[in-house]
Formats: structure tokens, C-alpha cells, sequence
């Protein structure tokens, strides 16, 4: 009960503090644009914000523009990371093929996806297959290289174990191997969640007919800047949704877990 | 036939020869021990039993049945590794479930004898705990529960015993001694301690670099050593050359081989024996003395050569170091040696 007490006053107050220096912010911003200090045209501020996004909202061209881009992202989560696990345990099992060609696969994600963002677009035209392709093949490295290092350093006693209680491959595979590899799946799903949002807003930067990232160069180019701060509020919230799903889904998970802090435990008196 | 059988077998890592035409037959029922020193080739030994690594040549007949090529999973046969190797996502009542489940046993059955063996490990009270949470013993005792449930037909021991203290390793010996009684076991236990293989055993199998060296009980071989190598494994035995032994009973000895004694095989008094007492007696001095639970280990330099022996605890204390004291071996007590024959089946007693 005591221990419970202290520590739920510890992780408040940091909380409190964050959101005391947020609004103290906020407030400031929208102080210094309202009072003519300087031009907000650049910048907008939190009351204009406001009221764009309640316009953006009611003129239902939020719920178009986000659901595009949201296909786009969980597409290239989906189809990625599906291709990496694949490609990461078939290599897995078949490790000459997997010396043959992990090589070639990391040399092709050192190119910056994004310089080949165009070459996409000419491929796959405008619509949603391009920002599919450039945000999934984003995912795609991350997962890939993540599960393939995690598999590659199983322990073989685990696997023989479950040989001999009777498991065929496949069976190990799914009830052994990829369990104890989750967690670092899992890891490379968190840095797949921030590219599959950079390529999905660049693919569409780059060339499309709708989605938040076609939305913010479109009022960017009529100095509408509450418009393209209210995307930005969007794809924050999508970001932060995004990442707090792969929390629950990881302490879900990752039960079987100790999870180890730097530093020695503090003796208490 | 015997339950099994490994016959002729070979093996090598990249030239290297670890597994030099082994052959060995293990009764049903009997707990057998392949004890040697590190590297000699017993875990490669254990994992061709079990399928795990293929053999260059030879045949393992499990139960009157040819096995060599068969795949593990099918084979019936439990192992606990050196390192236990348990499922780290699966609580401890998963584990020991995990290959119940395979064999698509009705969950009720499952749970009863999941229960009953974690009952009998006494582990009852950790079934939610996932592996990082338990002690060594613990995960130890999972490991055999989880082969324990499949009922396999032949239990093979990789050193399980290591990374446990020596308390711990005690009582976990006789579980696994008690276990392999209460189910009707056979059991293969590999092992570098001479004490555990002597402690646990029915046989003992010795191996010395990819050979084994001498089969048989751990008396046999602690009594009746074929050779040099299995006197100085088994025991604290006194190895000492010919020249040396001549000249410790004055020239009595001759025969020019290499003497093994076992260190409580030397009798010694404060007094000196009656003259003409059998044997050889000479004189020493003790150097040093060493308790060792029930004994003591004296160290007795005669002649330039130093001696172990073991004397119960309860005379030890007549003795000091430094003290002159009389030393009596019985000639029955001599074993020797051909010098260099470690292969040497040449063992006789001597008598002069
Ligand atoms: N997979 C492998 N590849 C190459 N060499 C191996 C392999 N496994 C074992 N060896 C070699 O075979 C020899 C015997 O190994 P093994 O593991 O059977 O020894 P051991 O008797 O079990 O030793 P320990 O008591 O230390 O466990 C060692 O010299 C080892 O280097
Ligand atoms: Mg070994």
C-alpha cells in the first residue's frame, strides 16, 4: 500500500509539470501572434488552429483527407511487416539463401527511400498503391532486420527442445520462435510506425490527390497555415494513437519478460 | 538384445575426431553415467542418442528398433540440457503442457498430469511463473518435469547438476535418482564429477578422448581400474613410477611398472608394525593434512615422494604434522601398470 502511494506521487508529478509547461506555452504563442508582437502568418496561433479545425471537421473534408492517409499507413504497417517476418524466418531456415541475399537487402535500405519516392510515384501512379509501396518497403527494412537479427540469435537448445517434445518446424515456429523473437518485432514495429507516417506524407508530398500531406502543400501554397497546423495536430494524434496500441499490445505480450533498468536497485531504509 | 544399443559409432567436426567407434548397451531400467573430462566427446555422444547431430557411421537401436535416422520428435526420447532450455514465453505449467499438447491429449488429462508431476517436483505453487522468474534449481526441476510427463523411453542428462550449489545439487541427485526409480526410468546422465557418477550410478561408462576407456559398476572401477587414466579419474589414487617405488621399500619392489595406490589403502601408526608384519613398511613424515568430511588426508613425504592418505576422522586426531610416523602396504593392495599403457589391459596384482 505505502510503496503504491509513494510511487503513484512520483509518476503524477512530472505529469503535472509537462502539462503546466504545455498550456504556459500555448498561451504564450497565442499571446505574442493575437497582440501584434509579430506577424502570425507564418505561424498561425492556437485560436485561429481552433477554429480552422472545427471548419475542417464540419466540411467532412478532415474525414477524407485523414482516412486516405490512414489506409496508406496501416497499409504499409500491415503489408510490410507481414513481408518482413516472411522473408526474415524463411531466411531463417534456409540461412545459405539468407547469406546470400541479406547483403543485397541491407545495401538496398541504405538508399534513402525517400530519393526513390518519385520513381514510385511514376510506377504506381498517384493514387494509393505508391504511398503504399515507398511507406511499406520503409516498414519492410525495419521489421526485417529486427526479426532476422532476433531469429539468427535463438538459442538452438530452446528449438531442439521442442524438437524432441515433438514439434515438427513449423509448429516451433509458431509456438516457440516467434513468441521469444516478439520482442524484437515489436521494436522493429515501433520504428516502423514513424517511417510508414514519413513515407505516407512524403509519397503524398511528392504526388497524389488526396491525404493530409497532399492537404499540407496544398494550404501551404495559399498561406493557409491554421490549415496545415491542423493537419499536423492530426498526424500527431495518429503518431501517438499508433504508439500507445504498440504499449498495450506490448505489455500484452511481453509478459514472460524481466525487464532490466540500468543502475543497481536503490536500497531502501 | 539390450534396451539400447549404440553400435560402431562415429564422429568428427572438421577433422576432428570426437566419437572413435563407440560401441555401449544400456539395460532397461538401468541409470548409466558417461563420465569423462571436458571436451572428450560425451554431450556429442548424449545429442546422437537423442538425433539431434547425425553420426558419420554406426547405428543406435532403441527398444529393438533401428533409430539412427529417425527424427527426434519421433523418437520418445526426454533431454535435459546443460543450460535447461526452457520455452521463455510460456509459464511453467505451459512448458511442462507444451508436448501433451502436441500429442493432442484431451485438456483434462493434460491438466491432471501436468499437475501430478509438478506435484511431485514440488513445484506446484510456481505453475503461473514464467522461467526468468525462477531460481536455478527451479528451472531445473522444470526441465525435468517437461521431459518427465512425455514418459520418455530413455531420460538423457546433460550435465544438469552444473550451475547448481552443493547443497542444492545434493537433494536435486537423489529427486532425479528417486524419480528415475519412482517412474521405471532408464536414464543416461552425463557427467565430469566422479563423485556424482559414483553417487548416482549403475554403470559407468569412462571415456577419455572419444574411447570408451572402462565400463562397469562404480566399484569396479573404483576397486579394479583397467588402467593409469581410470585410476587417477576415479579417485585420489597415488600414482607413482617404478624407480620411485623401489626406492620408498628399499629395493623390495621390482617389477619395474608403474604403482597405483588408492590413498586409504596405506595404513598408518605412531608405533612401528611387528617386525615381519606382511606387506611393505616404511617410515614418513607428515607434510600436511587436509579434513574431508568423515577422513582426513594426510600428505606423508617418504623418501622424496609424497603420499595421500586417508584415515577416518576419528583416529586422524592421534596425528600432527610434522610428526615421524609408519606407513604399512598390504601387497594385495598394489595395483600396476606397464609403463605408458593407457590402454593397457596387462593390470595385475603383484605379489613378491
Ligand atoms: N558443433 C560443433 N562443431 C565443431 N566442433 C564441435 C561441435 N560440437 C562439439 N565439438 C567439439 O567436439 C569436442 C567434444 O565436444 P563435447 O561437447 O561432446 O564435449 P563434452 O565431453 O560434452 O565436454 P563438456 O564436459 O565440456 O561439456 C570438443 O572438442 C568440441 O570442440
Ligand atoms: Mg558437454
Amino acid at each position: 500500500m505505502n510503496r503504491n502511494d509513494k510511487q503513484s506521487k512520483r509518476t503524477h508529478l512530472p505529469l503535472i509539470i509537462r502539462t503546466v509547461l504545455l498550456l504556459a506555452g500555448i498561451l504564450l504563442w497565442e499571446y505574442f501572434a493575437t497582440n501584434g508582437r509579430y506577424n502570425p502568418i507564418f505561424t498561425s496561433h492556437p485560436s485561429g488552429i481552433i477554429k480552422d479545425s472545427i471548419v475542417f471537421v464540419t466540411s467532412g473534408q478532415l474525414y477524407k483527407h485523414a482516412s486516405i492517409t490512414v489506409l496508406e499507413v496501416f497499409g504499409a504497417l500491415f503489408l510490410g511487416s507481414l513481408a518482413g517476418i516472411a522473408l526474415a524466418t524463411f531466411f531463417g531456415y534456409f540461412s545459405f539463401a539468407g547469406e546470400i541475399f541479406t547483403p543485397i537487402i541491407s545495401g538496398i535500405s541504405c538508399i534513402p527511400q525517400l530519393a526513390l519516392a518519385p520513381i514510385y510515384v511514376l510506377w504506381f501512379g498517384l493514387g494509393l498503391q505508391s504511398k503504399i509501396f515507398l511507406a511499406g518497403l520503409m516498414v519492410f527494412f525495419n521489421v526485417f532486420s529486427a526479426t532476422y537479427g532476433a531469429i539468427k540469435s535463438m538459442d538452438k537448445g530452446i528449438l531442439e527442445s521442442a524438437n524432441l517434445l515433438g514439434a515438427s518446424e513449423f509448429v516451433t515456429l509458431r509456438t516457440v520462435v516467434l513468441p521469444s523473437c516478439m520482442p524484437w518485432i515489436l521494436s522493429g514495429l515501433r520504428g516502423g510506425v514513424s517511417a510508414a507516417l514519413i513515407g505516407a506524407i512524403i509519397g503524398e508530398y511528392i504526388g497524389s490527390r488526396g491525404g493530409l500531406g497532399w492537404m499540407i502543400t496544398y494550404s501551404t501554397s495559399y498561406f493557409n497555415i491554421s490549415r496545415v497546423m491542423s493537419c499536423i495536430l492530426v498526424l500527431l494524434v495518429l503518431g501517438l494513437a499508433l504508439n500507445k496500441a504498440l504499449d498495450l499490445l506490448e505489455r500484452r505480450v511481453l509478459v514472460w519478460r524481466t525487464v532490466t533498468t540500468l543502475g543497481t536497485e536503490r536500497l531502501k531504509k | 538384445m539390450s534396451f539400447l544399443e549404440v553400435l560402431n559409432v562415429c564422429k568428427s567436426f572438421d577433422d576432428q575426431a570426437v566419437l572413435k567407434n563407440i560401441s555401449l548397451s544400456i539395460e532397461k531400467n538401468e541409470f548409466t553415467t558417461l563420465l569423462g573430462p571436458s571436451g572428450c566427446g560425451k554431450t556429442t555422444l548424449l545429442r546422437s542418442i537423442a538425433g539431434l547431430s547425425s553420426l558419420d557411421s554406426g547405428r543406435v537401436l532403441l527398444d529393438g528398433e533401428d533409430i539412427t535416422y529417425k527424427n527426434p520428435r519421433d523418437r520418445n526420447i526426454g533431454m535435459i540440457f546443460q543450460s535447461y532450455c526452457l520455452f521463455p514465453t510460456m509459464t511453467v505449467f505451459d512448458n511442462v503442457a507444451y508436448g501433451l499438447r502436441l500429442q493432442k491429449i484431451p485438456p483434462e488429462q493434460t491438466r491432471e498430469e501436468v499437475q501430478g508431476v509438478l506435484e511431485s517436483m514440488n513445484l506446484l505453487d510456481k505453475a503461473k511463473s514464467f522461467p526468468a522468474h525462477l531460481s536455478g534449481g527451479e528451472r531445473q526441476r522444470v526441465a525435468l518435469a517437461r521431459s518427465l510427463v512425455m514418459k520418455p523411453k530413455i531420460l538423457l542428462l546433460d550435465e544438469p547438476f552444473n550451475a547448481i550449489d552443493a547443497k542444492m545439487r545434493k537433494s536435486l541427485q537423489l529427486t532425479v535418482k528417486d524419480i528415475h526409480k519412482e517412474y521405471g526410468m532408464t536414464s543416461i546422465l552425463v557427467t565430469h564429477d566422479q563423485e556424482e557418477a559414483m553417487r548416482m550410478s549403475d554403470t559407468i561408462h569412462l571415456f577419455n578422448d572419444g574411447v570408451i576407456e572402462q565400463s562397469g559398476t562404480p566399484t569396479d572401477l573404483y576397486l579394479d581400474p583397467k588402467s593409469k587414466y581410470v585410476a587417477s579419474f576415479m579417485g585420489n589414487y597415488n600414482v607413482i613410477d617404478a624407480n620411485s617405488f623401489s626406492r620408498v621399500t628399499h629395493g623390495r619392489y621390482q617389477e619395474g611398472k608403474t604403482v597405483v595406490l588408492r590413498p586409504e589403502a596405506i595404513e598408518l601408526e605412531k608405533l612401528p608394525f611387528e617386525e615381519g608384519s606382511p606387506g611393505h613398511t616404511f617410515v614418513g613424515a607428515i607434510t600436511s593434512a587436509v579434513p574431508q568430511g568423515s577422513i582426513v588426508r594426510f600428505g606423508v613425504d617418504t623418501e622424496g615422494v609424497v603420499l595421500n592418505v586417508d584415515v577416518l576422522v576419528d583416529k586422524a586426531t592421534a596425528f600432527r604434522v610434522g610428526e615421524q610416523v609408519h606407513l604399512r602396504i598390504l601387497t594385495d593392495k598394489i595395483l600396476s601398470f606397464c609403463f605408458g599403457t593407457r590402454f593397457s589391459i596387462l593390470k595385475r596384482r603383484v605379489h613378491d
